[in-house]
C-alpha cells in the first residue's frame, strides 16, 4: 500500500512539474476555471493538456510494456527498447512512409506492428526460451538496433531533406495541437492494460519456474506469446503515435524493483504509473526549456540522457556474474585448413584490385580500361585512398574485435557493442555541435579522447579481476544510448550541419585524404602486429582469469594493454573514416566459424574477412546507387547485421543452438 | 634612434600590407575564397557547383554550367532560378562523385559551407573556390552579395552582376511603396514559417536569407528569433501562439496540412482568426544574393492579394 501511494504520488508530482512548465505564463487558474484567458487558455485546453495526457499515456503504456516483459523474461534489462521492438517498429514506419507514404499515413499502427513484432519475435526465438534472463538477448537486441539504425541512416542519406523531418519525430516529441492521438491512443493502452493485469495471476505462478507453472496445468508458451503480443502491441501504438521514445520502459520496471513489490499484479500497476510519472518528469525538460532554446528537443532523448545512466546503475545493482552467461554462435569447423586460409588470405588483394579497377557509370559498373587513357591514372588515384582507408578500417576494426572477443570470452563483444565507438563518436559529436569546433581540425583528437575516455572507464570498472566482463558490455549500451539520444538531437536541429554529421556518421571512404588512408593503414598495421606479438596473452585470457593467473599472466596489466590496442584502433577509425559497425563483430566470429582457432590465426584471418568486407562494401557503396555514394560503414552494417541474423537463423534450423 | 624609428615604421607597413582584406583583388583573374586569394589564367569555361547557393549564383550570373550536385533536389527544393537543361548529376551535395567529376573535365570547382574540408580532394581534378556562405559571425546576407559581386568580377559579368543587385534593390524598393499604400502606411509584423510537419515548425529571424527581405519592405520581423548561422529556429508549432499580432506566412510545400489547419488549436491562434496567415509559393532560404529579392517578391505579392480581399 505504501510502494502504491508512493507510485501515486510520484505521478502527481510530475503531472505537476510538467503542466507548471507547459501552463502559459500570463494564464492564472482563476482564468482557467472561469472559462477566460482567451487563447492563452486554448493553449492550455489544447496544447499542455493534452501533451501531459499523451506524456500519460505514452509513458504506461511503455512502463507496463516493459513490466509485462521483465515479468516473462525474468530479466532486469529487457525492455521493448532492448528487444529491439522500438528500433523494429520505427525501422519499419521508416520505409513505408518512403515507399508507400498513403500506407504509412493511415495504418501506421499495423506497419509498426508487423516491424515490432517481427524483431521481438526473431531476436526472442533466436536467443532461446531457456535464456531470455541473461544478457545474451540483451546483446541481440542492441546489435539488432544498430543494424536497424543503420538502414535508417541509408534511406536518410539517400532521401534528405526529405527525410530530416521524420528523424526529429524519430527521435521521440510529445507536442500536440489538439486531443486526437490522445484520444486515439487511450483506447489501445486501456485494452491491452487491462488484458495484462488480467494476465497477472498466471505470471505469478511463472515465476515458480516454467516446469511448476505447467505441472499446475499452465500452458507457458502461449502465456509468454500473448504477454509479448501485448508488449509489442502497446509499444508499437506508441511509437506510431509519438515516434520512438523508449527508455521510458527500462527505467519504470527497475524503479518500481525499487520498492520491492511482491504481487505481480501490483508490480504491473506500479510499472505503469512509473513509466507515466517519469516520462511527465523527462519531457518536462523540453516543455520547460521550450522558449529558451533555439531548437526543439526530443522528448526521447531527454528520456534517454536520464535513462542510460540509470541502466548502467540498475546493470551494477542487479547483474550477477553467473546470470550473465556466454553465448556460442552456432556451426564452426573444428580446424581451419591451409588451402582455405590461403584462399582467404588471397581475397584481401583479389577484392581490392577488383575495388579499384571497377567503377560506376550511368550504364552500370565499368572496368577501368574503358575509360580514356588520359584519365585513368588520375581515376585510380582517386580510388585509392578510398580503396585503402575502408580495407585499413575493415583490418582495424576486426583485430579489435577479435581482442575483445578473447578479451571478454563473448563473441558478441565489439567495440561498437562496448561503447569505445559511442564514445569516440561521441566526442566528435560534442566538439562539432555543441561547441562548434570545426570538424577537420578536432576529429582525430576528440575521437583519441573519447576513445580514451571509455578505455578509463572500462579499467576503472576492471580494476577487481572478479568484475564480470558482461558489466563492460552494459556500460557500452548505455554508452551507446546516450550517443543515440544526442545524434538524434543533432538531426533534429536541421540545417546543412546535421547532413554533413550523418555523412560522416555512417563511416564514409570516398573523400579520404590520401595521407589520412596511409596513417590509418600504418596504425592499422600496428595494432595488428602488437596484437599478433601478444597472442598468448590472448590465448591466457580467453581461458579465465583464474587458468590465466595460474600460468603467471599480470591478469591486470595484459587487459589494460589489450584495451590500450583496441582504442588506438577504434579511434583511428573512427577520426580518419567514421564510426564502422559490425566489422569488429562479424570479422572474428567468421573467423572462429571457419576455424581459426588460435588466437594468432583468429587475428589473422578476421583481419583479413574485416579488410574485404569493407573493401566490397566501399566498392558497394560507390556503384549501385551511382552517381550518389553510400558510405562503406553504412553498407557494411547491412551486411554485417544480414549477415549475424543469416547465421543465428541457420543455426536455430540446424538445432545446432544446445550450447545456448 | 633615428634608424630605429624607420626599422619600426617600415615593419609597421610591412605588416599592414601583407594582411589587407579587400574582398576581392583588383586583377580581373584573381578572386579571394575562403582560403585566400586565388589566380586564374583564363576565365574557366567548364564550371561545376556543388552547393546550390553557388548553383543560383552562377545561373543568375548567366555563366554556364556543366554539372551540379543532386539537379533533382535543387529542383524540388530551390526551382527558382531553373537550372538549365543536360546538367549532369554529381551526386548527392554531402557525398560529391569525385570520379564523375574528373570524367566532365572541370576547369572550376564551386564548393561552400561545410564542403570545405574536401577542397583539397577536389583540387586534383580542377581548380576549386570555396566560400563561407553561411556563418554565425558574419551576416549571410552581406556575404552573399559579396561573393555574388566576386564572381560576377571573376568571370567578367561585372557590370551585370552590379546591374543585377540595383535591380533588386530598386525592385524591393518599388515592392515596399506599394505595400505602404495598401497598408496606408501602417505595415504589419511579419513572420516567416516553414512546417517540418504538422507539430513542428521552422522560424526564420535575425541572419536569415528571408530577414533582409522582411526589413527591405519595411516590415518588421514578429517573431524574434536570435541571430545564428541558418538564421532560424526549430520549435513546436505551439510557440507560434506567443505572437499577440502581425501576419504569418508559411512555405509550401506543407504535405500535412490538414492535420494542423483543422485543430481547434490552429483555428484560435491569434493571426488564424485574424485572417493573417497566408501561403507563400516555394521558397528557398538558404539561397544566393537574388533569392533576397525573390523571397522580397513572393511576400509582397502574398500580402497584397491578402489586402485585396
Amino acid at each position: 500500500m505504501k510502494s502504491a501511494l508512493l507510485a501515486a504520488a510520484f505521478l502527481f508530482f510530475s503531472g505537476g512539474v510538467h503542466l507548471f512548465f507547459g501552463t502559459p505564463n500570463d494564464l492564472s487558474i482563476a482564468d482557467l476555471l472561469g472559462n477566460a484567458g482567451g487563447f492563452s487558455a486554448t493553449l492550455f485546453w489544447q496544447g499542455a493538456l493534452p501533451r501531459a495526457a499523451m506524456a500519460v499515456l505514452v509513458g504506461a503504456g511503455l512502463g507496463l510494456a516493459g513490466s509485462a516483459i521483465q515479468e516473462i523474461t525474468r530479466n532486469p534489462l529487457a525492455s521493448p527498447v532492448t528487444l529491439g521492438t522500438v528500433s523494429g517498429a520505427w525501422t519499419a514506419l521508416l520505409l513505408a512512409t518512403i515507399f508507400a507514404p498513403a500506407l504509412a499515413a493511415n495504418h501506421g499502427l499495423w506497419i509498426c506492428l508487423f516491424g515490432g513484432g517481427l524483431v521481438t519475435a526473431l531476436i526472442l526465438t533466436v536467443a532461446g526460451f531457456a535464456r531470455m534472463d541473461g544478457l545474451v538477448v540483451v546483446i541481440l537486441g542492441i546489435a539488432a538496433n544498430l543494424f536497424l539504425g543503420g538502414v535508417g541512416v541509408v534511406l536518410a542519406l539517400l532521401n534528405d531533406q526529405t527525410v530530416s523531418a521524420l528523424f526529429v519525430w524519430g527521435a521521440g516529441d510529445l507536442t500536440q495541437t489538439g486531443w486526437t492521438e490522445p484520444t486515439w491512443l487511450a483506447p489501445q493502452i486501456a485494452v491491452a492494460a487491462v488484458a495484462l493485469l488480467a494476465l497477472s495471476r498466471p505470471l505469478t505462478l511463472m515465476r515458480l519456474g516454467q516446469g511448476i507453472a505447467e505441472g499446475r496445468g499452465l500452458a507457458t508458451i502461449p502465456l509468454s506469446i500473448g504477454v509479448m503480443a501485448l508488449a509489442v502491441w502497446l509499444t508499437a501504438a506508441s511509437v506510431a503515435a509519438v515516434g520512438a521514445i523508449g527508455f521510458i520502459g527500462l527505467i519504470a520496471p527497475n524503479l518500481v524493483r525499487l520498492l520491492g513489490v511482491q504481487s505481480t499484479f501490483m508490480r504491473l500497476l506500479l510499472g505503469t504509473i512509473a513509466g507515466a510519472g517519469a516520462l511527465l518528469l523527462t519531457d518536462s525538460i523540453p516543455v520547460a526549456l521550450a522558449d529558451w532554446t533555439k531548437t526543439l528537443i526530443p522528448s526521447g532523448s531527454s528520456a534517454a540522457l536520464i535513462g542510460a545512466p540509470a541502466l548502467i546503475l540498475i546493470a551494477f545493482r542487479h547483474m550477477r556474474a553467473d546470470r550473465a552467461g556466454s553465448f556460442q554462435l552456432p556451426g564452426a569447423r573444428k580446424i581451419m585448413s591451409p588451402p582455405l586460409l590461403c584462399l582467404i588470405l588471397a581475397a584481401c588483394p583479389v577484392t581490392a584490385v577488383l575495388a579499384i579497377g571497377f567503377g560506376g557509370s550511368p550504364d552500370g559498373p565499368v572496368w577501368i580500361s574503358s575509360a580514356p587513357p588520359a584519365l585513368r591514372d588520375m581515376l585510380l588515384s582517386l580510388r585509392w585512398p578510398s580503396v585503402l582507408a575502408a580495407a585499413a578500417a575493415g583490418t582495424a576494426m576486426a583485430t579489435a574485435g577479435a581482442i575483445l572477443q578473447r578479451l571478454l570470452r563473448n563473441p558478441l563483444a565489439s567495440p561498437d557493442v562496448l561503447g569505445v565507438t559511442s564514445g569516440a563518436t561521441f566526442a566528435i559529436v560534442v566538439a562539432v555541435l555543441l561547441a562548434g569546433l570545426p570538424p577537420a581540425e578536432t576529429a582525430v583528437p576528440s575521437a583519441a579522447f573519447g576513445a580514451l575516455a571509455v578505455l578509463g572507464l572500462l579499467a576503472l570498472l576492471w580494476r577487481r579481476r572478479d568484475t564480470p566482463p558482461t558489466l563492460l558490455i552494459l556500460t557500452g549500451i548505455a554508452l551507446a544510448a546516450l550517443l543515440d539520444a544526442l545524434v538524434n538531437f543533432a538531426l533534429a536541429k536541421g540545417g546543412d550541419e546535421a547532413n554533413t554529421l550523418l555523412t560522416w556518421l555512417t563511416g564514409a571512404t570516398f573523400l579520404t585524404e590520401p595521407t589520412d588512408a596511409v596513417m590509418l593503414s600504418v596504425c592499422s598495421i600496428l595494432v595488428l602486429s602488437a596484437a599478433l606479438f601478444a597472442r598468448r596473452w590472448l590465448t591466457l585470457l580467453s581461458l579465465g582469469e583464474a587458468t590465466a593467473a595460474a600460468r603467471g599472466l599480470g591478469i591486470l596489466r595484459a587487459r589494460q594493454g589489450m584495451l590500450v590496442l583496441v582504442s588506438i584502433a577504434t579511434a583511428s577509425v573512427i577520426a580518419w573514416v567514421g564510426p564502422i559497425s559490425f566489422a569488429g563483430l562479424l570479422a572474428p566470429h567468421a573467423a572462429a566459424m571457419l576455424g581459426a582457432r588460435t588466437a594468432g590465426q583468429q587475428l589473422i584471418v578476421s583481419a583479413a574477412i574485416g579488410c574485404c568486407l569493407l573493401v566490397t562494401a566501399e566498392l558497394i557503396g560507390r556503384i549501385a546507387f551511382y552517381p550518389n555514394q553510400i558510405a562503406a560503414g553504412a553498407i557494411a552494417t547491412l551486411i554485417g547485421g544480414a549477415y549475424l541474423f543469416g547465421v543465428l537463423l541457420l543455426g536455430m534450423a540446424r538445432r545446432k543452438t544446445a550450447v545456448l | 634612434m633615428r634608424p630605429f624609428r624607420w626599422l619600426l615604421i617600415l615593419t609597421v607597413i610591412l605588416t599592414f600590407a601583407g594582411t589587407p582584406e579587400p574582398a576581392f583583388a583588383t586583377d580581373r583573374l584573381t578572386i579571394r575564397d575562403s582560403r585566400g586569394e586565388q589566380h586564374f589564367n583564363t576565365v574557366p569555361e567548364r564550371v561545376i557547383a556543388l552547393n546550390w547557393a553557388m548553383a543560383e549564383h552562377l545561373i543568375d550570373l548567366e555563366v554556364p554550367l556543366i554539372g551540379v550536385a543532386d539537379p533533382e533536389g535543387y529542383n524540388e527544393w530551390v526551382s527558382v532560378p531553373a537550372l538549365p537543361d543536360g546538367l549532369v548529376d554529381l551526386g548527392k551535395r554531402d557525398a560529391p562523385n569525385l570520379e564523375r567529376l574528373l570524367m566532365l573535365k572541370p576547369d572550376l570547382i564551386l564548393l561552400a559551407d561545410d564542403q570545405g574540408p574536401y577542397a583539397s580532394r577536389f583540387e586534383k581534378i580542377a581548380p576549386v573556390l570555396h566560400f563561407n556562405l553561411f556563418r554565425e559571425d558574419h551576416d549571410n546576407a552581406e556575404k552573399a552579395r559579396q561573393v555574388f559581386t566576386a564572381l560576377g568580377r571573376f568571370f567578367g559579368k561585372e557590370a551585370l552582376a552590379a546591374r543585377k543587385l540595383a535591380d533588386m534593390d530598386r525592385r524591393i524598393e518599388a515592392r515596399k511603396t506599394e505595400l505602404s499604400t495598401a497598408y496606408n502606411g501602417v505595415l504589419p509584423a511579419v513572420t516567416l514559417v516553414r512546417f517540418a510537419d504538422e507539430k513542428r515548425v521552422i522560424i526564420y529571424g535575425d541572419n536569415s536569407m528571408t530577414q533582409p527581405a522582411l526589413l527591405g519592405l519595411g516590415l518588421t520581423p514578429g517573431y524574434p528569433v536570435p541571430n545564428s548561422r541558418w538564421g532560424l529556429a526549430f520549435k513546436p508549432v505551439t510557440a507560434l501562439g506567443t505572437l499577440k499580432d502581425g501576419d504569418v506566412l508559411y512555405i509550401e510545400p506543407f504535405s500535412k496540412k490538414d492535420l494542423l489547419f483543422g485543430t481547434a488549436l490552429w483555428q484560435e491562434m491569434p493571426f488564424v482568426k485574424a485572417g493573417h496567415f497566408h501561403a507563400l509559393p516555394a521558397l528557398w532560404t538558404y539561397g544566393g544574393a537574388l533569392s533576397i529579392g525573390r523571397a522580397a517578391d513572393t511576400i509582397a505579392d502574398t500580402l497584397l492579394a491578402a489586402t485585396r480581399q
